[in-house]
């Protein structure tokens, strides 16, 4: 059992997060007599699929029974989303 | 709507959602966590019973990734003194580990005083404390096996107990052993009660022990012998246990409380607890 001694509050800090999001909007040839005009818009969100830190877990896994092994420690992150692909067609009238 | 295009539209919500349920995951990574001062680390506790050998335990505190045994705290001197002054002293009989002399026995109503002099400094001291009263306890228990199917995949089985509690209010901490192995064997697995239910008066068979027949370790056969220990701690003992309880186990960032550190009983900025406590056996036969 591995029981963790905390440092002051705030200590830490999460990694850094940053992402980038990039889109283009293809606009339609507008017609003579036609009442409507559309457009396309392709959207890339967390262009390079940065894993950002949602939250830390430190977990502890028993590995066995060998007692040198017997537990490991590590830090976990959850993330939520990676590279999001994204496709929109919007129309006005 | 037709009922084509409507069956197109769940098909395309079912799979965002699969995808955003996919997409949030966890992944180990490295963390950079500065190192703490070294603290020593105290694990003793002494009992009525003088056919088992007490003993306690000094290692040292280590960074959280170290992942190795914690390093042992050798060629101290350890004494146990009692509230008259007799003096035993602990022999170190592996690194780290100080035994009490064979036959040593705590009574019920003693103080009992741990005195540590360290060869070497930790954090700058040689000397530690911790002192631990002697609660009160019954003088028989006796345990039933009942077992409940309806729980887990293979059921429990209950030890449940049939104890007269002492009138003061008390704190037990119970242990399970099945052929002389401890099940309870960290402080995680140990169940630790308070009496307020039954102050004074009869258990009449509440559970002391929750066995999972689908765990291997627990699995109770015909003629397994269980032994069941009730230890009457002090209040303060359970409340450490189960701030360890509190701090080791589950917890979710929304629902839990912030975490904090686990105080003990030994002075100078150690971390552990020293404790004594008389104990109660009974063991019964599996059927």
């Amino acid at each position: 059992m591995i029981l963790p001694i905390y440092s002051d509050r705030n200590a830490y800090r999460l990694p850094d997060y940053h992402r980038l999001d990039v889109s283009v909007t293809l606009n339609g040839k507008e017609k003579p007599g036609r009442k409507w005009q559309h457009s396309w818009t392709l959207a890339v969100y967390n262009a390079y699929n940065r894993h950002n830190t949602w939250s830390v877990n430190f977990v502890q896994e028993s590995a066995g029974d060998d007692p040198a092994s017997a537990y490991e420690t590590y830090a976990e992150k959850t993330y939520l989303f990676g590279i999001i692909p994204s496709i929109t067609f919007n129309f006005k009238f | 709507m037709s009922a084509k295009h409507k069956n197109i539209i769940k098909k395309l919500i079912l799979a965002i959602m699969i995808g955003l349920a996919v997409a949030s995951c966890t992944e180990r990574f490295e963390v950079e966590l500065d190192e703490s001062y070294t603290r020593l680390v105290v694990d003793g506790q002494i009992t009525d019973d003088g056919s088992t050998r007490h003993s306690v335990t000094l290692s040292k505190t280590t960074s959280y990734f170290y992942n190795q045994p914690p390093p042992p705290v050798t060629n101290a001197s350890v004494t146990v003194t009692d509230d008259e002054g007799v003096v035993s002293t602990l022999s170190e009989e592996e690194p780290g580990v100080y035994f009490l002399p064979d036959g040593f026995m705590a009574e019920i109503g003693r103080r009992y005083t741990l005195d540590i002099l360290l060869d070497e400094e930790i954090d700058g001291k040689k000397r530690y404390t911790a002192t631990s009263g002697t609660p009160n306890i019954n003088d028989t228990v006796y345990i039933g096996l009942e077992y409940q199917p309806d729980w887990g995949d293979e059921g429990y089985v209950i030890v449940t107990c049939y104890y007269w509690d002492t009138p003061e209010a008390n704190w037990y901490m119970f242990n399970i052993y099945k052929n002389d192995t401890l099940l309870t064997d960290t402080l995680t697995n140990k169940q630790v009660v308070d009496d307020r239910f039954y102050n004074g008066s009869f258990t009449n068979g509440i559970g002391v022990g929750y066995l999972n027949q689908s765990k291997k370790r627990e699995k109770v056969r015909p003629g397994d012998v269980i032994t069941f220990q009730a230890c009457s701690i002090t209040e303060e003992y359970a409340n450490f246990i189960w701030a360890v309880q509190e701090e080791v186990g589950f917890s979710t960032p929304l629902f839990s409380g912030p975490p904090a550190n686990v105080n003990g009983n030994v002075s100078g900025g150690a971390v552990g607890y020293f404790a004594s406590y008389p104990v109660l056996y009974a063991t019964t036969v599996a059927e």
